[in-house]
């Protein structure tokens, strides 16, 4: 009874105040999903319509649909990532088979007593991002240790006259100095110096060996219902409501190790496993317009408000595994220990960024007759504010340090991410029955400082067929990354960070029936 | 998921977990009928050409007057639907004057609620209790349902006609909402990318022993970067001093202050955890 009360006091007690900045990207840094068709061509669906993806690009594209349709898109990775990290280079592969693409139906439909108008409806679900990833790198190290971020924390929590058992039973510290001080990777020595022992190492000018293995998997989801209305075939406008979903899991493995073959330095290796994970759910909306000025010409322009993830809960569970040869032997500590033999939790909300996008077409020709649609062209760019993402508390009533951890953690966003660019382009030829389609997308740097180069370019090609009522499209898309990923983050120390470059190659499949 | 507190403690429903068991068990099956339904649709494509809607979307005109047409229900049938509410309606307010009528069904199919049967569900003679109970042989828990003997004359909030399925549960402890959070001072400090030129090891490093290594932040943009200030976000940031060096002298000095004697628990070289009580984690030796 005695320790419910106890662990109900920390509830009480402990704020939940949580997320780094890193997590914003994977909301915001990440290129259109589609259709074969509309991924064939860059993802550039902003003004052609008619096609399931407008929904979740421009809805108003759904305006140039007067009949209906039924689409599915089963797609499968294949990823190859090539790491450098601190000049050391490494590769490592992961592929998988996800129903990555819209799935959902399009119903359009006129009325003869209004002549000239027509309007869709549409319901359908994606995949707007893939989390399916496996990334390693591994590099000497003589500069500093993972294990001095544990160190930081130590002499935080220290403050105030805290003792080291004030650490082991605040949660806030259990999936860092709270193992890393049980296990004796970091400890209090001589002068009242809080230290970790591989900085010994560090310190006699000897290297650390340093490996980081970092697996992702799972995606975000949406859930788009899209309405539209074509006038004259001149002027569409559109709307969809977005339910989006994420579910994200991580196992992060950091080893570091002593290069020297010394087995008295107090320091032989540790293993840190964070287990990880994200679920929860939002809301967000798409409005958009496509205007046709002249026949074969398409002019569109969207905004995508920010997603409001509204019931985003973190998992986590760390597991330590340390030597300090002579000093303590070989100790092992979870998280769980500190956080009453249970996964730790927070929940808390997320607004991610707003998104505008202007877009143009030329198509020959628009007519019924197929045998004479000869192609289009077509290109969005779009803006999106990275730095625009913010955390928020789940709690009513944030108490004080958590409302200043989330503005802190607001403000750092907004001074490490910037607004960017991206540019779609793309274009189909079409041969009666047949298509052939070439595409090309830019995703611009969301980091501020122009030290850390990230952007993502996906080139694509891909044929359609498409007769008697039934469509089946298949696309390549080869997508070269480039990001960066910091190991760990020291406050009083320089940090590094490897440098990431990762291929995808993701083949899509579109399967579709008319009616 | 469902979590229900009760005296301190958490019970989690695992409802949502049946539901994704039964959809992942028949996913085949249901991809299977989804695809022969949709390729059902298609008859109206069959022959002449299949419409591109990019380029170009026929009109398909919809009667506005047929569909209101098609709306209208004939009398009988709207008579009908008549009765049957009228029916329920009735069987209702039967119920809601005497329990006996509660439990008549038009089929007499089992219904393993049912308090005629012997129902594993069917507690509420046994244990006559109005807030619900913890079966000791069962992991069924029912917080609102309420035996007929304390609801039958008297107006009760939480009273159901029927008793409410509970999926099984699993009883778990307070859950710590601990947090993910970094020290975000460590955003926007310089970078360190390269090795210092000697890396003095027992070991040589394979296939690099002839390496000479750049000292310089090779990210940096020729050194600007040195003395870039970042915006500061948390208030209490320390910019530091942007050096390359691996000497030791040169490294962060992390000390604290020690607690007043009777509360410190650390010591040069080993630490020891201090007398804790009540369920208090400490650092074993």
């Amino acid at each position: 009874m005695k320790k419910y009360l106890f662990f109900s006091f920390l509830i009480i007690c402990f704020t939940s105040y949580a997320q780094i900045p890193e997590d914003v990207l994977r909301y915001s840094f990440i290129p259109q999903n589609g259709t074969a068709r509309s991924l064939a061509i860059g993802g550039a669906m902003g003004s052609l319509g008619g096609d399931i993806s407008a929904n979740f690009v421009n809805p108003a594209g759904l305006g140039n649909y007067k009949t209906g349709e039924f689409v599915f898109t089963p797609s499968f990775f294949l990823n190859s990532n090539n790491a450098n990290f601190r000049d050391t280079k490494l590769k490592s592969n992961s592929n998988t088979f996800t129903l990555g693409g819209p799935i959902g139906f399009v119903y359009g439909t006129s009325s003869r007593y209004k002549p000239g108008t027509s309007q869709a409806i549409s319901l359908a679900f994606t995949q707007t991002a893939n989390y399916n990833n496996r990334v390693q790198y591994s590099g000497y190290n003589n500069y500093s240790s993972y294990s001095e971020q544990f160190a930081e924390q130590v002499v935080q929590g220290l403050k105030n006259g805290g003792t080291l058992d004030d650490i082991y039973n605040d949660p806030k510290y259990a999936y860092g100095a709270a193992p890393a001080l049980y296990t004796y990777l970091v400890d209090t020595f001589s002068g009242n110096r809080i230290k970790a022992l591989p900085e010994f190492v560090l310190e006699s000018g000897k290297a650390l060996h340093q490996q980081n293995t970092i697996e992702t998997k799972g995606g975000m989801y949406e859930i788009a219902l899209g309405y539209a209305v074509n006038k004259n075939n001149k002027f569409m406008i559109g709307g969809s409501i977005g339910i989006p979903l994420v579910n994200y899991n991580s196992t992060t493995t950091f080893k570091e190790s002593d290069t020297s073959s010394i087995v008295n330095n107090n320091f032989g290796y540790f293993n840190y496993v964070d287990n990880f994970s994200t679920k929860g759910a939002g809301i967000n909306a798409k409005i958009g317009i496509i205007y046709k000025p002249t026949e074969r010409v398409r002019l569109g322009f969207a905004v995508h408000t920010p997603s409001y993830m509204f019931t985003l809960k973190d998992t986590r569970i760390v597991n330590l595994e340390v030597n300090t040869e002579n000093y303590k032997g070989i100790r092992k500590v979870s998280s769980e220990l500190f956080t009453n033999n249970l996964p730790g939790q927070s929940s808390y909300s997320l607004l991610t960024p707003w998104k505008v996008m202007v877009s143009g077409s030329y198509v020959l020709r628009e007519i019924e007759n197929v045998q004479q649609q000869k192609g289009f062209i077509t290109a969005d760019v779009e803006y999106v504010k990275h730095s625009g993402s913010s955390f928020y508390s789940a709690n009513a009533n944030p108490e004080a340090g958590e409302k200043d951890y989330y503005s802190s953690l607001n403000q750092v966003i907004k001074d490490q991410y910037k607004g960017a660019l991206n540019v779609r382009v793309g274009g189909e030829l079409k041969f009666n029955v047949i298509m052939a389609r070439l595409g090309f997308a830019y995703y611009g740097n969301p980091y501020k400082d122009a030290a850390l180069k990230a952007n993502k370019m996906l080139l694509s090609g891909g044929l359609g067929y498409r007769n008697k009522g039934f469509f089946v499209d298949i696309t390549y898309v080869h997508a070269i990354n480039k990001d960066v990923n910091f190991p760990y983050r020291l406050a009083d120390k320089n940090n590094t960070f490897a440098n990431i470059n990762n291929q995808r190659g993701n083949i899509v499949a579109s399967v579709g029936f008319k009616f | 998921m469902n979590e229900v507190t009760q005296n301190g403690t958490k019970i989690v429903t695992s409802l949502y977990n049946n539901f994704k068991q039964i959809i992942m068990k028949n996913k085949l099956l249901i991809f299977t009928v989804t695809l022969a339904v949709l390729s059902s649709c298609t008859t109206m494509y069959k022959s002449g050409q299949t419409p591109d809607d990019v380029y170009y979307s026929p009109v398909r005109m919809v009667d506005e007057v047929a569909q209101r047409e098609d709306r209208e229900e004939p009398e009988n049938e709207q008579a009908n639907n008549y009765n049957s509410y009228n029916n329920e309606d009735r069987m209702i307010r039967m119920g809601i004057s005497n329990s006996r009528w509660r439990y008549i069904t038009d089929d007499y199919s089992y219904n393993p609620y049912n308090r005629f049967y012997n129902s594993p569900y069917n507690n509420n003679f046994a244990f006559g209790n109005n807030h619900g109970y913890y079966g000791l042989n069962n992991n069924y828990y029912t917080p609102n349902y309420n035996s007929i003997y304390y609801s039958d004359f008297y107006y009760n909030p939480y009273y159901n006609a029927y008793p409410v399925y509970y999926a099984p549960i699993t009883l778990t402890k307070p859950r710590v909402t601990t947090p993910r959070q970094i020290n975000l001072n460590g955003y926007g400090t310089n970078y360190n990318n390269a090795n210092t030129p000697v890396i003095r090891r027992n070991t040589p490093i394979p296939g690099q022993s002839s390496r000479t290594y750049n000292n310089t932040n090779k990210n940096s943009g020729l050194g600007t970067i040195l003395n870039k200030v970042f915006s500061p976000a948390p208030s209490n940031r320390t910019n530091n001093n942007n050096t390359y060096n691996n000497n030791s002298d040169n490294s962060p000095q992390r000390t604290y202050t020690p607690a007043p004697a009777n509360n410190s628990n650390s010591s040069s070289g080993t630490s020891s955890s201090s007398g804790s009580s009540g369920g208090r984690i400490s650092r074993p030796n």
